[in-house]
């Protein structure tokens, strides 16, 4: 229940902000508070506000992570070069059974 | 940035990865940069680029898909769609690169090349704001800046936040409070263009 008290840059208005961008609000409560936004110019200014702090904060986090993405992407290219000369051990002149032959590897340097 | 450990992204829908995009999954957008990456990459390197080259603009591409997914400016049916979104927010951006007056001193090769619209676009004002914010971030303390990322960017509730910060929930919830605090006042300090 959102009561109707004067909206205030304080940590209970904070966090109310925080619940309705995380859309953590429920059905009734989101409609209070859209409505207490069409009337009160205050309220939707430290929405806004609040909004674009949550953004830096998550591009900021963002592009941390994508360092780290990054270096696993490098990785995930090395790991498919070690599997592949297990490729030119297919010779279909050769009679043999390719599932036994395989098996040894499966897991260790068989393509998946 | 919740964890989905099981996740497959060619599994799912264009919608379902644009939600989960929407809500940080970590799981998501790491799958999601890697598989489309190599791509990228190699696109840039046909093109006059480099390795770094490659990154930076592809990370460019990446934060720039994700704003635009965040701001309901991309709505998808489909996974691939998704991918050929970042890939092509990627060539276009080495494009602008490759037209920018700093190299067309140094090569002539932009003509060769086809050139695609720009799809972003975002407005100044909204940009400069969030550039002071983000330089407003990086003066924080470690902190201040673990914890506002693991509410933002990590969803986390505050009885988790605590118990990876060590501390009660209702200290969790005040420490959160006054980082946000010192961000505005560093923010405010910043003397903005």
């Amino acid at each position: 229940m959102i009561t109707n008290s004067t909206f205030s840059n304080d940590q209970e208005t904070m966090e109310l902000i925080d619940r309705y961008l995380l859309e953590q609000l429920d059905e009734i409560e989101l409609k209070q508070f859209q409505d207490r936004m069409e009337q009160d110019f205050n309220l939707r200014s430290l929405v806004l506000e609040q909004k674009q702090e949550m953004r830096a904060v998550e591009d900021y986090s963002l592009n941390q992570a994508m360092n780290s993405f990054h270096e696993e992407a490098l990785r995930e290219k090395i790991t498919k070069k070690m599997v592949g000369p297990c490729r030119i051990c297919f010779n279909p002149d050769r009679n043999f059974n390719l599932d036994s032959f395989y098996r040894p590897f499966r897991g260790k340097y068989f393509c998946q | 940035m919740q964890k989905n450990t099981n996740i497959n992204i060619k599994d799912l829908s264009g919608s379902e990865i644009v939600s989960l995009i929407k809500m940080n999954d970590g799981q998501t957008l790491k799958r999601l940069y890697i598989s489309n990456f190599r791509k990228v990459k190699k696109y840039v390197l046909k093109n006059n680029g480099d390795d770094a080259a490659a990154k930076d603009v592809y990370q460019e591409a990446f934060v720039a898909m994700w704003h635009n997914i965040k701001d309901d400016k991309f709505s998808s049916e489909d996974s691939s769609s998704v991918n050929g979104y970042l890939y092509r927010i990627a060539k276009n951006k080495w494009l602008d690169h490759l037209r920018s007056a700093r190299y067309k001193r140094t090569s002539s090769i932009e003509k060769t090349i086809k050139v695609d619209a720009p799809e972003i676009m975002e407005t100044d004002e909204k940009n400069q704001k969030i550039k002071i914010l983000l330089e407003s971030m990086e003066k924080m303390g470690e902190r201040c800046q673990t914890l506002l990322k693991l509410f933002y960017f990590e969803r986390k509730s505050f009885r988790e936040i605590a118990e990876i910060i060590g501390m009660d929930e209702a200290s969790a919830r005040n420490a959160k409070y006054r980082c946000q605090k010192q961000l505005k006042k560093i923010t405010e300090e910043i003397p903005n263009p």
